[in-house]
């Protein structure tokens, strides 16, 4: 009866593979997701994702090797190299920031395509991987590469928790503590760099934007208390992962396009039906704790 | 004179060639309450981020009881404006005023039962310990900014900058705030307050800075609240009507 849910374990290796790299693409994505949407900053890992390519073609076209630290390395460069351009165009009072993300990313994910068009013909660098993915060919390379990476984000965020929450909700405040909070932007955006990069042979660069914004926006319709954010956008990122990895298996489609359409109709029903301010219904608030905000300002000047 | 608590020299901020802050000095001692008093575009939260080190000022220094050293720096307590912060942050009350905490916890020291009675008790000063697990978003707006004052008395510096924390607040939280600021004062804190409403001032402050870009005052409110004062601080801005021994004025 559940052969559906069993069988494709057993066709052979890159089941288990697929199925490993997209979990710990979706983990780590969604960890670094929700940072960056509670800093309004979901539409930068759309920049980073793209600055990616420049970064690893001309990494290639240095070092003459397409080697993991060569790329990680590459793309964390242009990643922040377009953080920077981004920022410093957005402080200047005539720009709009939403333009300055959209004039650097292209500008450099542009040259990146002319490089890769008349440079490096001859490497094997597969465009249509790159963007798209390819879970169920996934490489030993990039699955030892997502090994290493997500662990890293999952312990990177847990030791700068403090610094992380504290600077994405008042970063005046945490600057006023002494918590560095430029090191701090600059070191998440590093971080979403590392990520797509080792994300990009499983679920490509485009589809990777998707599990860093979709789970966070879930997540937060679902709660409000960051730590439960994180871990229902991790629920989502992993459910998504699985989910759409059998749809894809059973109707003969690009996983990682499974992947995303399965987040975003988990997003779609969250939406209409959540507890927090779903469309349809919302009980948590009316029934769940009593008071409404109103009566509660009356209790606390009371008290 | 008793040692300064604070002192700010030459305190200069750009923003582009924005002139925003123009060589601003002073020097503050404890157990005061001041009134920082301007225009609107005066630089007054300006001067307040860059004397917390919120922003990087262009030329300038500031002291803290005799030392620019980081840590001195960190006694001093900064309550930011109410609108500089997103109250959809999924966050609760306590964990805002625990945040107070993170200045002497770092990234790694575990909350003890000091820093959580200190939390605690910060709640209770302001009126909030109902609200404790709320999101902050569900609260008013006079509420969030007993949320704010909360967590720097969490902090427990010794100086407290201030960036307006009666605006949009109610007549009740306004009289509650000004209770806590009081008993600050009274252990011997330096309270430096952002504040527009000038009818207020006399009764709240027993000092005042007033600045439009520049200081153009520091001093006693007794001796600096004058109409010619006040008018060059507001240029044209300001009507004064002034007899004997009243000065009504209306910005």
């Amino acid at each position: 009866m559940l052969s559906w849910l069993v069988d494709p374990w057993t066709w052979g290796a890159w089941m288990w593979r697929g199925m490993l790299s997209v979990t710990l693409v979706a983990v780590a994505c969604a960890v670094l997701g929700v940072f960056l949407y509670l800093r309004r900053m979901s539409l930068v890992a759309d920049a980073l994702a793209h600055v990616a390519l420049p970064g690893i073609v001309a990494a290639f076209l240095i070092s003459g090797s397409l080697s993991a630290p060569v790329m990680l390395f590459g793309a964390a460069l242009t990643g922040l190299l377009a953080t920077v351009g981004i920022e410093t165009l957005s402080r200047r009072p005539n720009i709009r920031p939403d333009a300055a993300i959209g004039i650097v990313f292209t500008a450099m994910f542009a040259a990146g395509v002319i490089l890769l068009s008349t440079r490096v013909q001859d490497a094997h660098i597969d465009t249509h991987c790159l963007l798209f993915g390819d879970v169920l060919g996934v490489s030993d390379r990039s699955i030892w590469l997502l090994a290493f990476v997500t662990p890293l984000v999952l312990v990177l965020v847990a030791v700068f928790y403090r610094w992380l929450s504290a600077s994405s909700f008042d970063p005046g405040f945490a600057k006023s503590l002494g918590i560095p909070v430029a090191a701090v932007h600059y070191g998440l955006m590093t971080a979403v760099s590392l990520t797509t990069v080792a994300s990009f042979e499983a679920v490509g660069a485009i589809l990777v934007i998707a599990l860093i914004i979709v789970p966070a926006a879930t997540a937060h319709r679902l709660s409000d208390r960051l730590h439960l954010m994180l871990a229902f956008a991790v629920a989502h990122g992993v459910v998504s992962a699985t989910v759409g990895m059998y749809v894809a298996i059973w109707i003969d489609s690009s996983a990682a396009g499974a992947i995303v359409v399965t987040g975003g109709l988990i997003y779609a029903a969250v939406f209409l039906f959540g507890p927090r301010h779903g469309l349809v219904f919302s009980p948590g608030r009316h029934c769940g704790q009593g008071l409404g905000p109103e009566a509660s300002s009356i209790n606390a000047l009371e008290g | 004179m008793s040692e300064a608590v604070l002192c700010v020299t030459d305190l200069t901020v750009y923003y582009g060639d924005e002139l925003a802050l123009d060589s601003v000095g002073f020097s503050l001692t404890g157990g005061k309450l001041i009134g920082v008093v301007g225009p609107n575009g005066a630089g007054k939260s300006t001067m307040i981020k860059a004397i917390v080190g919120s922003i990087l000022p262009n030329r300038g220094k500031v002291e803290v009881f005799g030392s620019t050293a980081k840590r001195a720096l960190r006694r001093i307590t900064y309550v930011p404006q109410r609108g500089s912060v997103d109250w959809d942050f999924p966050v609760t009350v306590r964990d805002v005023v625990a945040q107070g905490r993170y200045a002497h916890l770092g990234l790694f020291r575990r909350f003890t039962t000091v820093d959580r009675d200190l939390v605690e008790r910060s709640l209770e000063l302001v009126g909030l310990v109902q609200l404790a697990e709320r999101q902050i978003g569900e609260l008013s707006g006079g509420q969030q900014q007993r949320v704010f004052l909360a967590r720097a008395l969490a902090q427990q510096g010794d100086i407290y900058l201030m960036d307006e924390p009666f605006a949009g607040v109610d007549a009740a939280t306004e009289s509650a705030i000004v209770e806590v600021l009081r008993s600050l004062r009274d252990e011997g804190k330096t309270v430096l307050v952002v504040h527009h409403d000038l009818s207020t001032l006399r009764e709240y402050f027993e000092e005042l800075v007033l600045i439009n870009r520049k200081l153009i005052a520091h001093g006693p409110t007794d001796k600096v609240f004058t109409p010619d004062l006040l008018q060059r601080t507001y240029g044209g801005k300001l009507a004064v009507f002034s007899n004997k021994d009243t000065t009504l004025v209306s910005a």
